[in-house]
């Protein structure tokens, strides 16, 4: 029995590792392959490899299936949030392009998959099961926050973080002022 | 039954795995990670043993992880045309959105 089916499991943790090390932090200090790694690990996990077992197959077909319009969609969704109005400015060229992208993912998911063909009692049980779990995490991240607190200061902003946050703020409020 | 009891095991285990990989990914200075990992391990133990339970006699613990994991991953990408369409929504509100 070979043993090339870890290739798909550690492709799937290493998309949730990249998402997680991308979105940590202060936009000025995110890791820089946090996304690189989590197309990687999607790569890893697209071209399946053998030694599937029976639910691992259908999961990996699944998910092939699912990412020919999640991948337009997400792309489209992200265009349409950099060209939403931010101070009452939007960018029609953004919006065009993005609602053309959505679109494309609606029609290649009413297409080329069939949305309806799952048995939606296995769904509703996974939500039921990560809810639990979302529950639990929420009730112990209350518990550690009454926690007392370490005695250690936090340290003030660099002066390239200073730099940062008085730039944003400038430019924003200087939108602002213009109006 | 067995199936779904497989399948909720799964989802036991997927979200446990989620928040460690994100405590371990996404550490910094003033996260206190060891009480959610604790909780997180505690869960994925729990989902463990239900999901050899759920499986038929004699299946190595790795081969009911396996197959309770995949089958709450399919389970969660069944239900992403929904997710979608929320999402689709939650777009075309921020699309139309002004403040006055």
């Amino acid at each position: 029995m070979t043993e090339w089916w870890l290739q798909w499991w550690i492709g799937l943790f290493l998309i949730v590792c990249g998402f997680s090390m991308g979105r940590m932090g202060p936009a000025f200090s995110r890791s820089k392959i946090g996304y690189p790694l989590a197309l990687f690990g999607l790569a890893m996990a697209f071209f399946s490899p053998e030694g599937l077992e029976v639910n691992e197959l259908v999961a990996s077909q699944t998910l092939n299936q699912t990412l020919y319009w999640a991948a337009p969609g997400l792309f489209g969704c992200y265009t349409l949030s950099r060209g939403a109005p931010i101070y009452n400015v939007a960018k029609p060229a953004y919006l065009f392009a993005g609602w053309s992208i959505v679109a494309l993912s609606w029609y290649i998911m009413a297409t080329f998959s069939d949305p309806l063909s799952h048995d939606m009692i296995p769904s509703l049980v996974t939500i039921l099961g990560l809810f639990l779990v979302f529950i639990i995490h929420i009730m112990v991240v209350r518990v550690v926050e009454t926690l007392p607190q370490s005695e250690e200061t936090v340290e003030p902003l660099s002066e390239s973080e200073k730099n940062y946050v008085t730039t944003v703020l400038t430019r924003n409020l200087g939108k602002l002022g213009d109006e | 039954m067995s199936e779904i009891l497989l399948t909720f095991s799964g989802a036991l285990v997927l979200g446990s795995l989620l928040v460690l990989l994100n405590i371990i990914s996404a550490h910094h200075p003033y996260h206190k990670p060891l009480p959610l990992a604790a909780s997180s391990l505690t869960i994925m133990g729990i989902g463990l043993v239900l999901s050899m339970e759920a499986s038929p006699e004699g299946t190595a613990a790795l081969d009911a992880s396996r197959q309770s994991l995949s089958s709450a991953i399919t389970g969660l990408l069944a239900i992403s045309p929904a997710l979608f369409a929320v999402l689709t929504m939650l777009m075309l509100r921020i699309s139309i959105s002004r403040h006055d």
